[in-house]
């Protein structure tokens, strides 16, 4: 029975764990270069569009296998309108930020309307915009600069999107910062053990308390690992509150809400989602529209963090949510289609390019083993469902 | 759990870019800072291009078997509606 346990939580965890060994191999491979503070700030910093375009797409997915294909492209768009209204115009950073979410509210509004209520299928309606935003971003930044590119943001702008929080010199520790991540293991462990005790008020499975506090601790070891990491490396980085909150924010709502059940359900089975009284086509438009909030924070970001709006940004940057969402959640045990599995195969992507840029592997070799991975989680996914027949 | 619709375009996509990997290593074979030779090369664009084909292929006929299982599963909810 205990090995029978044991073996369902190694199943149950199955890309956790291929993280940690991922991890552990390009920490020998780097001889512990990817251990270093800077590492995990860079980790961060590289992949923070990846958990936002991420949890939105997952969103989208969750409605039935819809994607959208315009959000790289929207990125690079949304950042040459941002280029203008803080470098050409001079505007205010907090107008700029509110009119460009403003921009993506409007975007996401007519893409949701396309797809909710006019029936166009969402990859036709998305390839659409990642076929003409890049085109249009080009051309306002062409117009407005001779170099093709707008820089340097306001340093306001970039404060809120790619500064420090508690800002120290690096290799001082931090202890604001370390204080700051000892409340929120503290947090967390209060979390999974209040979330044990209300499942068992209510007659529900719960975890016993050996897993209980084996999961609590393995949490708030791996928050003060990195947050200590962090703290050598000059602070918490605001990208970082970013994810952590949007992801928080997502859990919540996909695993506690009503509608982020209706998500689950509409996905599910759409004509009975209907026909029990969910407004499907609401739960669509809602889909699409929030999307295209989380693409203009991911701009945002992206462009704070290279401090300029230029004509290749966003490249790929779909694919990399897609690829986030399949290898955190379509190779998953079943368990398919969470926040947290997205954050894993975020996570686990970004590590294998950070330690193959560690190790100066060359570009075509850096392809051939992101082919190989999505590879992997495919052959995964089609051999754990032909088992489960 | 995930349905068969949303595994299908999931596989689909991800033969897609695998498509697109075998694109960019074709493209990438006139870069001098390379290290890797022609052979490895042809290899690898071989590999990709027809696993990504096969994805594609595979996702679509899981699409369609989605499909007749939702008719299968609701006609008479459908005749209801009419």
């Amino acid at each position: 029975m205990e090995s029978k346990s044991i073996l369902a939580i190694l199943k149950k965890n199955a890309m956790l764990i291929v993280l940690v060994l991922v991890y552990l191999f390009f920490l020998i491979l780097t001889k512990g270069s990817i251990f270093a503070p800077s590492s995990f700030s860079e980790l961060i910093n590289q992949n923070t569009y990846v958990y936002i375009l991420g949890a939105g797409m997952l969103m989208c997915m969750l409605t039935g296998g819809n994607i959208d294909l315009s959000c790289g492209a929207f990125v690079c768009l949304l950042g040459a309108i941002g280029g203008v209204f803080t470098i050409v115009l001079g505007m205010n950073t907090g107008i700029s930020i509110l009119l460009m979410l403003l921009i993506g509210i409007l975007y996401g509004c007519i893409l949701g309307f396309l797809i909710a209520y006019v029936h166009i299928p969402p990859w036709i309606a998305t390839l659409v915009g990642f076929l003409a935003f890049r085109g249009l971003g080009t051309s306002i930044l062409t117009a407005n600069s001779s170099t093709g590119s707008l820089a340097p943001f306001p340093v306001s702008f970039q404060n809120i999107f790619y500064g420090r929080i508690f800002p120290t010199e690096k290799g001082v520790f931090n202890w604001p910062c370390f204080i700051f991540g000892l409340c929120a293991a503290a947090a967390v462990v209060l979390v999974i053990f209040l979330t044990r005790s209300s499942r068992l008020s209510k007659g529900y499975e719960a975890d016993t308390v050996k897993i209980a506090a084996l999961k609590s601790g393995v949490s708030a070891a791996a928050i003060l690992l990195v947050i200590s990491k962090l703290a050598m490396d000059g602070g918490i980085p605001t990208t970082l509150l970013w994810v952590a909150g949007i992801i928080l924010i997502y859990s919540f709502i996909t695993s506690k809400t009503t509608i982020g059940r209706h998500f689950y359900v509409v996905g599910g089975n759409m004509e009975a989602a209907r026909l029990s009284g969910i407004n499907t086509r609401r739960i669509m438009f809602l889909a699409y529209l929030n999307m295209a909030v989380l693409t203009s924070i991911a701009a945002m970001t992206v462009v704070a963090r290279s401090q300029s709006a230029y004509a290749d940004v966003g490249k790929n940057f779909e694919m990399d949510a897609i690829s986030a969402c399949v290898v955190g959640g379509v190779s998953a045990s079943g368990g398919a289609g969470t926040v947290l599995g997205m954050v894993i195969g975020a996570t686990l992507i970004g590590i294998i390019n950070l330690g193959m840029s560690l190790i100066s592997l060359d570009a075509n070799y850096q392809r051939v083993v992101k082919g190989f991975v999505l590879l992997a989680a495919v052959v995964f996914d089609i051999l754990s469902k032909q088992r489960r027949k | 759990m995930i349905n068969g619709k949303t595994r299908s375009t999931l596989l689909g996509l991800v033969g897609a870019y695998l498509m697109y990997l075998a694109y960019q290593l074709f493209d990438g074979r006139a870069d001098p800072d390379t290290t890797m030779t022609m052979v490895p090369r042809i290899v690898f664009i071989v590999l990709f291009a027809l696993c990504g084909l096969a994805l594609i292929v595979y996702s679509l006929w899981l699409w369609k078997q989605a499909l007749r299982q939702d008719q299968q599963e609701h006609p008479q909810d459908m005749d209801a509606i009419k």
